[in-house]
C-alpha cells in the first residue's frame, strides 16, 4: 500500500474539514484545496469562512493570512506541531520510515478501503494528539480524524482531484 | 568586563559530518557531560526550555506580561480577545490556540514571549542544536564549567572531559571545536608557553653549536652563560618582586629578550687577546661597553613608562637584566677566564679584514638609502599606528574567529557597546532599567539599534509585577464581564474557567526576583545581565545591529547609567599610545644623546654612531611601514630593543686607532653576536602566536640592518695604514 502511496508525485484535492472544541458548543466548518508534491511540499489553502494558507516545506512552515504579514517557523521549535504535519504528509508521501518513527502504526481492511490508525510514541507529542485515523481507497486517503486529549476532535474529508 | 558567571562558559561545536552523526554524537557527548560534577549546566538539544520550566512561567504569566494593564479587562477589550481566540480556533494554529489561548485568551505569554525576542540562530533536530542558516551543518553544546571557571586547572579539567566525551562518541571524520572564555584563556597561556618552549630550546641549541664553533671551547661556553643566566633569574625574581606576578607577554618577551646579553660576555672574550690579563682587555673595550650597557638600559628602561602594565614589567626585567650580565661580565667573568686560559682561537689571518673593509666604499649608497627610506616614510604619512587592540591579544586569530562565530550563532549580543545601569540592589537596577525601556524601544524604531536585552526584559521589578497584579480584576467582576463579552459567541459558559482560575490566583501570587528563575533555561540567559559587583548590583543592557553610537549614547543618558562604547575606550588607549610612543622614543632617545655625549666626546664620533642607530631604525620602519604591518606597543619594544643591540655594534664599531687585528677581533665578534640575535628572533618569527611572531621579525630584520650600518656608517672612515707588531 506505501509502495502505492509513494509513486503519486503530486496530489490535488479538495477538502472540508469540521473541528469540534470541548469549549465550542457548536463545531467549527471549513473548506479548500489542498496540495502535495513530492518530496515534502504540503499546502493546505483554506477558502471560506475565512481565507489562509499554510505551506509546509520540509521543516519550514509559512502561515498567510489575508492583510496580515507572512509568519514563518521551523517545525524543529514545535514539536507538538510535528506530529500533525507527518501524520498528514507522510502517508501521502508513503513515507512508512518516518510514520514508524514516529507512530505506533497499524494498518487494517482491504487495498480497496484501509484504515491506518497512528499514536504518537513521544510523550510530549501525545499531550497534543492522542490518536489519529486516516481512511483510504487503494493509492488515495480519503478521511483523515484526529483526537485529542481534552475531546477535541478534527475531521477532514478528501475529494481528490484530477 | 563580563566576569564570574560566563567565565566558565564553553561553546561546543561538531561538525565535517552528516546531520544525523552529528546528532548522535551531540546527544552522546550531552548525556556523558550531563553527569558530569565538573559541570554546572549542559544544553545543546531541547527546545529553548523545559515543559517544567514553561509551565511555571506560565502560571507566572499575569504578573511578568507586559500586556497587563487594568483596560485589558475592560469587557469591550475581553470581547476583542474572545472574537480573535474563535478565529484562532478556525485557522490552522487551532490544537496551540486550544492549548495556549483558552487559558490566556488575552495572550499574556505570548506577549511577553514577544517582548524577549527569543530569535534564536538555533534548531533543535534530533535532540541536538544546529545552527541554522549553514551550508554544512554544525551542531552546537553549550557547557558551563563548575565554579565560574576561575580556576585554570577546573577549566583545563573541564576542557578535557569534553574532548574525552567526543572520542568517547566515536566521531569517526567528524571535527570538535571549542570556544569560549575558558577555552581563550587557555589558548592565550598555552599558546605562548608552547611556542616560548619550542623556540628556547631550539634558539638555545643553535647559539650553543655557533658558539661552539666559534670558541670551541666547553669550558668558554660554560663561562659565557653566567651572566645570562643570572640576569635571567635576577630580572624575573626582581621583577616579581616588583610587580606580585610576571605577566605572560613580559616573561615570553623578556626572557628571549635577555638572550641578548650573551653578546656582553661575547663581546669580552671575542676580544681577548691570547695570554692577555684580563685587566687589558677590559681597558680596551671599557669605554664601549659601558656606553652601550648605558644606553641600552636607558632605551628598554624607557619601557616602564609606556602606560601599558606588560611592557612597563619588560622594561623593568630589561633594566635589571641588562645591568646584572653586564656587571657579571665586567667583574665576575675575568677571574674565570683567566683561570681557565680562555680565548678566542688565533685571530688568524687578518687579510681578510682588508676585504671586507673595502666593502665601506659604499658608505655614500647606505646613507642615502637611509635618506629615501626616511623620505619615503614622510611621503606616506610617516608609520601605521594599530588601531584594533585584539592584535595584542596572544589568541591565535582563528580561536578568536570561531569563537565570535559560535557567540553569534547563540544570539549572544554584541559586546561592542553597552549601557551599564548600577544600583544598590538588584531592585533598583531592575526599576531603573524599566525607566529606560520606552526610550530604549524609541531607538528600535528609529532604527539606531537592532534589538537590544536587558535583565528587566526578561524579569520585572517586583514593584512593577505588584503593580500588574494590582491590575487585575476581582473574579466576580471578570466573570461578569466575559460572560458579557461573549453573548452571541459560540463559547461554552465554562470554556474560560482556566482563564478566570489562573487570574484569581495571580491575585495572590508572590512577585519573582531573580532567584525565582536561576535554575531555568532564562536564569542562564539573566546571569550574564544582572550580577552582584562589589557592594552593590550592576546590570548591563546589551544591543545588537547598532547603527548610530553616537545618537545612541547620547539617547541613553541616564541617572546610575553610564554608556560604554568598548572599541572607543580601546581605541582612545591605542591613540594615546601613539601619542605617549612617540614622547617616549624622543626622551629615551634625548637621554641616549647626553649619555653618548658625556662618553664618546668627540661630535663626530657621537654623529657616526647615532647616524647608524637612526638609519637602522628608519630603514626598518620603512620596511614595516611598505610591508603594511602597523606599530603596536609590542612593535616600540621591539624597536628598542633594536636600537639597544644596534648601539653595541655602533660603539665598538667607532672605536679609533685600533690595529687590524683587534678590528678583525671586533667584527668577529660582532657578526657572532648578530648571528646569534638572527638566530634566536628569526625563530620567533616562525610563532603560531601573533605578537612573538611581530617581535621576531622587527627584531631580526633591525639586528641585521643595525650591522650593516655600524659597519658602514659608524666605523671610522680610515683603516690604519699598516699592521703594527
Amino acid at each position: 500500500m506505501f509502495s502505492n502511496l509513494a509513486e503519486v508525485p503530486e496530489r490535488r484535492a479538495r477538502f472540508t474539514e469540521e473541528r469540534r472544541f470541548a469549549a465550542l458548543d457548536q463545531p467549527l466548518h471549513s473548506q479548500g484545496r489542498l496540495l502535495w508534491r513530492r518530496p515534502d511540499l504540503l499546502e493546505k489553502h483554506t477558502e471560506a469562512p475565512e481565507a489562509e494558507t499554510l505551506r509546509i516545506t520540509g521543516d519550514a512552515v509559512e502561515v498567510a493570512l489575508p492583510g496580515q504579514p507572512m509568519r514563518a517557523f521551523s517545525l524543529a521549535a514545535q514539536p507538538q506541531l510535528r506530529g500533525f504535519v507527518e501524520a498528514l504528509r507522510a502517508p501521502l508521501a508513503g513515507d512508512l520510515a518516518t510514520l514508524e518513527r514516529l507512530f505506533d502504526a497499524e494498518l487494517s481492511g482491504a487495498p480497496i478501503a484501509w484504515q491506518l490508525r497512528l499514536v504518537p510514541r513521544d510523550a510530549r507529542m501525545r499531550q497534543a494528539m492522542a490518536g489519529m485515523e486516516i481512511l483510504g481507497a487503494l493509492a488515495e486517503p480519503r478521511e483523515i480524524r484526529l483526537r485529542q486529549p481534552n475531546g477535541d476532535a478534527q475531521t477532514l474529508l478528501i475529494e481528490p482531484l484530477p | 568586563m563580563r566576569q564570574g558567571g560566563t567565565a566558565g562558559l564553553v561553546l561546543v561545536a561538531l561538525e565535517v559530518a552528516a546531520e544525523p552523526e552529528l546528532a548522535r554524537i551531540s546527544r552522546a557527548m550531552q548525556a556523558r557531560l550531563s553527569s558530569d560534577a565538573r559541570f554546572s549546566r549542559i544544553a545543546g538539544g531541547e527546545a529553548a526550555w523545559s515543559e517544567a520550566d514553561e509551565l511555571r512561567i506560565f502560571a507566572q504569566r499575569h504578573l511578568l506580561s507586559p500586556l497587563i494593564r487594568p483596560e485589558i479587562f475592560e469587557t469591550a477589550a475581553l470581547r476583542r480577545a474572545l472574537e480573535e481566540v474563535l478565529r484562532g480556533l478556525r485557522s490552522s494554529a487551532a490544537p496551540l490556540v486550544a492549548r495556549y489561548a483558552l487559558p490566556d485568551p488575552i495572550g499574556a505569554f505570548p506577549a511577553w514571549l514577544a517582548m524577549l525576542g527569543a530569535d534564536h540562530r538555533l534548531t533543535a533536530r534530533d535532540g541536538a542544536w544546529f545552527v541554522t542558516g549553514r551550508e554544512a551543518p554544525r551542531a552546537v553544546i553549550l557547557a558551563v564549567i563548575a565554579g565560574g571557571g576561575t580556576e585554570m586547572a577546573a577549566q583545563e579539567a573541564g576542557l578535557a572531559a569534553i574532548t574525552d566525551a567526543f572520542t568517547l562518541a566515536e566521531p569517526g571524520p567528524a571535527r570538535l571545536l571549542l570556544a569560549g572564555p575558558a577555552v581563550i584563556a587557555r589558548e592565550a597561556s598555552r599558546g605562548i608557553r608552547a611556542d616560548v618552549d619550542r623556540i628556547a630550546v631550539i634558539s638555545t641549541l643553535l647559539v650553543v653549536a655557533l658558539l661552539a664553533w666559534r670558541f670551541r671551547s666547553l669550558l668558554v661556553l660554560a663561562a659565557l652563560a653566567v651572566p645570562v643566566l643570572l640576569s635571567v633569574a635576577l630580572g624575573i625574581w626582581l621583577t616579581g618582586l616588583f610587580f606580585g606576578s610576571v605577566h605572560a607577554i613580559a616573561l615570553g618577551f623578556g626572557v628571549t629578550m635577555l638572550g641578548v646579553t650573551l653578546d656582553y660576555p661575547v663581546l669580552l672574550l671575542g676580544h681577548r687577546k691570547h695570554h692577555e690579563a684580563a685587566h687589558g682587555t677590559r681597558a680596551r673595550i671599557r669605554g664601549a661597553f659601558w656606553l652601550a650597557v648605558a644606553t641600552a638600559t636607558l632605551g628598554l628602561g624607557g619601557l616602564v613608562f609606556s602606560g601599558f602594565p606588560g611592557l612597563a614589567q619588560l622594561g623593568v626585567l630589561a633594566a635589571i637584566g641588562l645591568l646584572a650580565a653586564a656587571a657579571a661580565t665586567w667583574w665576575l667573568l675575568p677571574p674565570l677566564v683567566v683561570a681557565a686560559q680562555l680565548a678566542p682561537v688565533a685571530a688568524g689571518e687578518a687579510r681578510w679584514v682588508h676585504r671586507l673593509e673595502g666593502a665601506r666604499r659604499f658608505r655614500a649608497a647606505a646613507i642615502a638609502l637611509a635618506l629615501l627610506a626616511g623620505g619615503a616614510l614622510l611621503a606616506v604619512g610617516g608609520p601605521r599606528w594599530e588601531t584594533d587592540l585584539a592584535a595584542l591579544s596572544p589568541v591565535p586569530d582563528a580561536a578568536r574567529a570561531l569563537d565570535a562565530e559560535l557567540r553569534e550563532a547563540l544570539g549572544a549580543a554584541e559586546a561592542g557597546q553597552f549601557l551599564l545601569v548600577r544600583g544598590p540592589d538588584a531592585q533598583t537596577v531592575l526599576q531603573r532599567q524599566e525607566a529606560l525601556l520606552p526610550r530604549l524601544d524609541r531607538l528600535v524604531e528609529a532604527g539606531v539599534i537592532g534589538g537590544y536585552e536587558a535583565a528587566a526584559l526578561i524579569l520585572p521589578s517586583m514593584a512593577r509585577q505588584l503593580e500588574r497584579r494590582a491590575a487585575l480584576p476581582a473574579p466576580e467582576l471578570l466573570a461578569a464581564r466575559l460572560a458579557e463579552a461573549s453573548i452571541g459567541l459560540p463559547f461554552r459558559p465554562a470554556a474560560f474557567q482556566p482563564f478566570e482560575a489562573a487570574v484569581a490566583a495571580a491575585r495572590v501570587q508572590a512577585p519573582w526576583s531573580p532567584a525565582e528563575l536561576a535554575d531555568t533555561a532564562l536564569g542562564l540567559r539573566l546571569a550574564p545581565l544582572l550580577g552582584q559587583r562589589g557592594d552593590g548590583w550592576q546590570g548591563a543592557i546589551q544591543f545588537r545591529g547598532v547603527t548610530s553610537v553616537a545618537a545612541l549614547a547620547q539617547a541613553l543618558e541616564a541617572p546610575g547609567a553610564v554608556f560604554i562604547d568598548v572599541r572607543t575606550e580601546l581605541d582612545g588607549i591605542l591613540a594615546g599610545f601613539g601619542a605617549r610612543s612617540v614622547w617616549l622614543l624622543a626622551l629615551a632617545g634625548l637621554a641616549i644623546l647626553l649619555v653618548l655625549a658625556l662618553g664618546l666626546r668627540r661630535p663626530a664620533r657621537i654623529l657616526r654612531v647615532l647616524g647608524a642607530i637612526a638609519a637602522a631604525q628608519i630603514v626598518t620602519l620603512a620596511v614595516l611601514r611598505f610591508a603594511g604591518v602597523s606599530l603596536s606597543p609590542i612593535h616600540l619594544a621591539a624597536l628598542l630593543l633594536v636600537g639597544g643591540v644596534g648601539l653595541d655594534y655602533a660603539l665598538f664599531m667607532a672605536r679609533e686607532n685600533l690595529d687590524m687585528e683587534e678590528r678583525a677581533r671586533t667584527l668577529r665578534t660582532l657578526i657572532t653576536c648578530n648571528a646569534m640575535t638572527l638566530l634566536t628572533f628569526g625563530l620567533l618569527a616562525t610563532c603560531a602566536t601573533p605578537i612573538l611572531r611581530d617581535i621576531g621579525a622587527t627584531v631580526a630584520l633591525g639586528a641585521a640592518l643595525s650591522l650593516g650600518f655600524a659597519f658602514l656608517i659608524a666605523a671610522p672612515p680610515r683603516l690604519p695604514a699598516r699592521l703594527p707588531q
